[in-house]
C-alpha cells in the first residue's frame, strides 16, 4: 500500500543579509497516494523548494521547519541513512533541467544500473535489463547502443526521457516531477506529457508535478494546488481551478495565458508593498483595505476546493 | 577518429613550442655578457690575445656568421646530441646532461606522487568531511605546508628523521627509494598545500551541481555520490593543475638537489650558473624545457582517460 505524503507548516528560508527569505512559508497540505496532484506557479513562488524538501534534497543554506510525513515515518526526524531507502526506491524524482542532471563523465548505463543496484534487491545483470526494458518502454528503440553513451551525445527530448527512466528505475510509489516541461519545445513538451501519462498508467505511481505549464497542469493532473510566495493560495481539482478559478491570483495567472486572453497580472502597486495582510495585496485587482491588515484563512468552497481569500469568506 | 585528431593536434602544437625553447635557449648564450671568443681563448691559455687570434677563434665557434645562422648550426648540432663542451672542465655537455636527467626524473616523479597521494587524498578527505573539526585541522595543515620554504622544510626534515630519529639517509642516493623520501617530501610539500585545497574547492563546488542532487535523490550513499560521481568530476582541472606543478618541481630541484647532495641536473646547473658556463645552462634550458612539455603531452593524453567529452568530439564541445 503506498501511503500520502503529508506536509505540516513546512517552512524553508534561506539566511541573507536583508534577514531570512522565505521560500515556503508555513506550508501544510496532503498529497494523496493513486493521484497525480499538480503544482503551479509564477518562478520563485516556491513549488521546487517545497517538492525538493519533501526528498530533503535542499542546498545546505536551506533552513527548514516543520515535518513531512511519508505514511508513518517523518522524513526531518529520520537518519540520513534510512531516508536514502526511501529515496528513489519510494519516492523517485525526476529533476527539472535534464542536460545538468546527468553526469557528464559516467555512462548511462551506470547511471540507470546505479539506481537499481543501490537499493540491493537486484544483481548488476538483472539491473542492466530492467534499465534496457526501461528505456524501451521510453520509447528508445536500440537500448543497448543508449546504454554505452553520454548524455552529452543525447538530444534535449532524449535526455528529458532518460531522466524519467532514471526516476522510475526502482519502480517508486510516489514520484516528484519537477518542472518536467521547463525549457522545451511544444512537440517534446507533447513527447513529456506521454511519458507522464504512460508512467501513470502502467507503473501506477502517485505524482507530484510541480509546474508552470498550465497546460501540462490542466491535461494531466487530478488535481492543482496554486502555490504564491511559498502559500498554497487555491486548490481543487484540475477542471475547477482551471476553469473556475476563485482567488485573483489564480484568475491572473489563467487569463494571462495566450489562450484565455493574455491578460497580465498587474505589478505590485508601490503604495500597498508595505503591509501585514494577504501575499497578493499588492498586486490584487480585487484587493480591499482589510485584505493589507489581516491574513486570509483558508476558506472551503462548495465545490471541495480550499482557497484563502476574504472574497470567499 | 576524434582521438586520433585529438592526438595529432597536441602533437602538432609540440612543433612551434619546442623551437620556442630553442631559440630561447640559444638567445640566453648570446646575451649573455662577455665576449665567448675572449672566454674560449682564454681557456686555451691566451691571456692577451692579438686580433688575428680573436678572429681566428671566431671563424672556429662559428661566430662570424649571422644569427639566424648560428641558430641553425646550434640547433642542426643540438638534434644530433652535441650540445658542445662546458668552459668549465670541457666535459661533454650532452653525455653529462643524460646522464643526470634520469635522477632528477626520478626525484621530480616520486615528489609528483606524492604530491598526487597526499594532495588529491587529502582533498577528497577534506571535501567528505567538510566543516568538521577534522576538514579544519587537513586545511591549517594545507596552509602550513603552502607557506613552509622548500629549502627550509628540507633541513628540518633532515634533523628530524635523519639526525635525530636514524630512519632515512641525510644526503645522496645509495639507499634507494629511502634516499629519495625526504627529497620528494620537500619538493612537494607546497604542491601537496595546494592540490588538497584546489581538490577540496573542486570537489565541494561539483556538490552544487544539479547531477550530484540527482544522484542523490537515486538513494545513493555518500560514498557512492562522493567518489563515483563529484570526485570524478573533479578530474579534469585536478590533473590540469598537477601537470603544471611539474614545471616547478623541475625548478625546484635545483635547490633540493643541492641540500641533499644528488647528483642531478639541479646540482650541475647550479654551479653552471655560478661559473657563467652558458654552454650548460643552454643545454638545460633545453633538456628541461623539452622534458616539461613531453609530460604536459603525456597530461593532455590522460584527459582522453578522465573526459569522455574530448575522448568522443576530440575536444570540441
Amino acid at each position: 500500500m503506498v501511503p500520502d505524503i503529508e506536509i505540516q507548516h513546512l517552512s524553508v528560508y534561506f539566511d541573507t543579509a536583508q534577514g531570512p527569505v522565505y521560500a515556503v512559508n508555513d506550508l501544510s497540505t496532503i498529497f494523496r497516494a493513486g493521484r497525480i496532484s499538480g503544482v503551479i506557479g509564477e518562478s520563485g513562488s516556491g513549488k521546487s523548494v517545497m517538492g525538493m524538501s519533501l526528498l530533503r534534497l535542499l542546498p545546505n543554506t536551506a533552513r527548514v521547519t516543520g515535518k513531512c510525513f511519508f505514511g508513518p515515518h517523518e522524513l526531518y526526524s529520520m537518519p540520513l541513512r534510512q531516508l536514502r531507502k526511501l529515496r528513489g526506491a519510494a519516492i523517485g524524482l525526476i529533476p527539472q533541467n535534464p542536460g545538468t542532471s546527468l553526469d557528464p563523465v559516467m555512462k548511462l548505463r551506470r547511471q540507470l544500473t546505479e539506481a537499481i543496484t543501490t537499493h540491493g534487491k537486484r544483481s548488476r545483470k538483472e539491473a542492466e535489463a530492467q534499465a534496457a526494458k526501461l528505456l524501451q518502454q521510453f520509447g528508445f528503440e536500440e537500448p543497448e547502443r543508449i546504454l554505452n553513451q553520454y548524455s552529452f551525445q543525447m538530444s534535449g527530448g532524449m535526455n528529458q526521457r532518460l531522466v524519467s527512466a532514471l526516476g522510475l528505475a526502482c519502480r517508486p510509489g510516489w514520484v516528484i516531477a519537477d518542472e518536467p516541461t521547463k525549457g522545451l519545445d511544444a512537440v517534446i513538451r507533447n513527447q513529456v506529457y506521454t511519458v507522464l501519462r504512460q508512467i501513470y498508467a502502467e507503473h501506477h505511481c502517485s505524482m507530484i508535478v510541480i509546474t508552470h505549464d498550465l497546460a501540462l497542469a490542466r491535461r494531466l493532473c487530478d488535481d492543482i494546488r496554486v502555490l504564491y510566495m511559498g502559500q498554497i493560495i487555491e486548490q481543487g481539482t484540475a477542471e475547477e481551478v482551471m476553469e473556475h478559478p476563485y482567488h485573483p491570483y489564480t484568475a491572473g495567472l489563467i487569463y494571462s495565458l495566450p489562450s484565455r486572453g493574455m491578460v497580465p497580472i498587474p505589478l505590485p502597486d508601490p503604495n500597498r508593498l508595505s503591509h501585514s495582510g494577504c501575499p497578493f495585496y499588492p498586486r490584487c485587482p480585487k484587493a480591499t483595505a482589510r485584505c493589507g491588515k489581516e491574513k486570509p484563512g483558508d476558506y472551503l468552497l462548495p465545490t471541495g476546493g480550499k482557497v484563502r481569500c476574504f472574497l470567499y469568506e | 577518429m576524434a582521438i586520433l585528431k585529438y592526438i595529432g593536434r597536441r602533437l602538432l602544437v609540440l612543433i612551434p613550442v619546442l623551437l620556442g625553447i630553442s631559440l630561447a635557449a640559444f638567445l640566453l648564450g648570446r646575451i649573455a655578457p662577455g665576449d665567448p671568443v675572449d672566454d674560449a681563448l682564454f681557456r686555451i691559455g691566451i691571456e692577451f690575445p692579438t686580433e688575428e687570434d680573436r678572429a681566428a677563434m671566431r671563424t672556429e665557434l662559428g661566430l662570424d656568421k649571422s644569427l639566424p645562422e648560428q641558430y641553425l648550426d646550434w640547433l642542426g648540432k643540438a638534434l644530433h646530441g652535441n650540445l658542445g663542451r662546458s668552459y668549465i672542465g670541457n666535459q661533454d655537455i650532452a653525455h653529462e646532461l643524460m646522464t643526470r636527467l634520469p635522477i632528477t626524473l626520478k626525484v621530480s616523479l616520486v615528489a609528483m606522487l606524492v604530491a598526487v597521494i597526499f594532495g588529491v587524498g587529502g582533498g577528497v578527505l577534506m571535501a567528505a568531511c567538510h566543516d568538521t573539526w577534522l576538514d579544519t585541522v587537513l586545511k591549517g595543515l594545507s596552509t602550513l605546508l603552502l607557506s613552509i620554504p622548500g629549502f627550509w622544510l628540507a633541513l628540518f626534515l633532515i634533523t628530524v628523521f635523519a639526525e635525530w630519529l636514524h630512519l632515512l639517509p641525510t644526503s645522496g642516493l645509495d639507499r634507494g627509494l629511502a634516499s629519495l623520501i625526504l627529497p620528494a617530501v620537500a619538493l612537494s610539500a607546497a604542491n601537496v598545500g595546494s592540490t588538497s585545497r584546489f581538490t577540496r574547492g573542486n570537489i565541494l563546488s561539483q556538490l552544487g551541481e544539479q547531477y550530484i542532487v540527482v544522484a542523490n535523490a537515486k538513494g545513493l550513499s555518500q560514498r557512492a555520490v562522493m567518489v563515483g560521481h563529484a570526485f570524478r568530476n573533479s578530474l579534469v582541472p585536478i590533473i590540469t593543475l598537477i601537470g603544471n606543478y611539474f614545471g616547478g618541481i623541475l625548478g625546484g630541484s635545483t635547490i633540493i638537489e643541492n641540500i641533499f647532495a644528488i647528483p642531478g641536473l639541479g646540482s650541475y646547473v647550479l654551479s653552471a650558473i655560478q661559473n657563467r658556463d652558458y654552454p650548460v645552462i643552454q643545454g638545460y634550458v633545453l633538456i628541461t624545457g623539452t622534458t616539461f612539455v613531453l609530460i604536459t603531452l603525456a597530461i593532455d593524453l590522460l584527459y582522453l582517460a578522465v573526459n569522455p567529452k574530448i575522448r568522443l568530439q576530440g575536444g570540441e564541445a
